[in-house]
């Protein structure tokens, strides 16, 4: 059985993700900032992604066979907090992790979201993630988003992500390690339930469209989406490599016809 | 000679495998190219990829790279392909990092 480490494994589609492991027989290391986790820790914060990759370091030197680079917040946190979690938070541990996934030939899965591509997407601002690398300036022009603008940074750190996987998954899979992202849609998560209930965000949230749950008005539940998450974890999805995965129940193909 | 000069003319091998020792083993090569006729950028990470990349282009045309001028980190070339009567790509390329005789990264742009 093999050794996976899922951030942001307390609630949501992480923990979904890590049930469904164990109960495959896998070991779980759980870092998240609450109660409950195997490692604690702020991943918004440098030294709290040291850490945290020090203790995986230590608890298994033989190496992980998976990473799944989940934590996140969603638009109605603060703008800075989003880019730095959802885009720095998840890169950072993805790439400081890699000589320990290297040893066992793992798999990383990075948690992106279908609202990625959708319009307005503020490219300078992925540029400042992906090109310059630079969190302090992104985290800046994050904090000066207020209300409605804070999806640009939700919006941006999830694009940037996945640019990021698809820039990267090549030579990571060359070194042995392969590497996807999945783009979850509307899913009845933690992030979800906030956004539902917000004076900015929940008429929007609300009427976003699921396809799949056209006749019954639901959303998606985290076990949906950790079932896809848990074939890109096996060897069985091997040929998967570098992709985007729309686990949103119809929602992107609906929206973005023309774009595959 | 600069390994700018060796990159024009080793460019116009069209030989991957001797292409990619221009670059180390972590290089990043982005050319945004592509983007003055309506495609998207190309970002690649580690020479394997440089590898990859260039062997498909090479054995689906020849490509010449004419080198127009080199300026310190700056090289101006044209990228032409004579089989296929396009006119050529103009392009800026800067050598942003070197390390012990390798391209560790290298950007392209459109030249106008």
């Amino acid at each position: 059985m093999g050794v996976y480490a899922i951030t942001g494994a307390r609630i949501g589609i992480g923990a979904a993700c890590a049930k469904m492991l164990e109960e495959q027989g896998h070991k779980v290391i759980k870092i998240s900032r609450g109660e409950g986790a195997d490692i604690r820790a702020d991943l918004s914060k440098k030294e709290d992604r040291q850490r945290a990759v020090k203790e995986i370091e230590e608890m298994t030197p033989d190496g992980l066979d998976g990473f799944v680079a989940n934590s996140g917040v969603g638009p109605t946190e603060p703008g800075d907090l989003i880019l730095r979690l959802n885009y720095f938070g998840a890169k950072d541990m993805i790439e400081d992790l890699f000589p320990l996934l290297q040893k066992k030939n793992g798999v990383v899965l990075a948690v992106s979201s279908n609202s990625a591509n959708l319009p307005g997407l503020n490219t300078e601002l992925v540029d400042m993630l992906c090109d310059d690398d630079d969190e302090e300036a992104a985290a800046a022009y994050g904090k000066t988003l207020e209300g409605a603008n804070k999806q640009e940074a939700y919006q941006a750190s999830k694009f940037g992500l996945a640019k990021w996987v698809r820039r990267n998954s090549a030579f990571y899979v060359t070194k042995g390690v392969r590497m996807n992202a999945i783009a979850p849609g509307a899913t009845w998560t933690n992030l979800m339930e906030v956004g539902f209930d917000d004076d900015v965000f929940g008429d929007s949230m609300q009427s976003f469209p699921v396809p799949s749950h056209y006749n019954d008005g639901k959303v998606l539940s985290p076990e949906d989406v950790a079932n896809t998450m848990i074939f890109l974890l096996s060897p069985e999805s091997v040929g998967i490599c570098g992709a985007v995965i729309y686990t949103d129940g119809g929602t992107d193909a609906f929206l973005r016809t023309e774009r595959f | 000679m600069s390994i700018l000069k060796k990159y024009g003319e080793v460019f116009n091998k069209n030989d991957a495998k001797a292409f990619m020792e221009l670059f180390a083993d972590d290089c990043v090569f982005y050319d945004a190219a592509p983007t003055a006729v309506g495609m998207d950028p190309i970002y690649i990470r580690g020479k394997a990829g440089i590898y990859m990349m260039f062997n498909m282009y090479f054995h689906a045309m020849k490509i010449e790279a004419t080198v127009k001028s080199i300026d310190g980190n700056v090289m101006e070339y044209d990228i032409g392909y004579p089989d296929l009567g396009m006119p050529p790509v103009l392009c800026r390329g800067e050598l942003i990092e070197e390390e012990d005789g390798k391209i560790v990264r290298y950007h392209v742009y459109p030249r106008t």
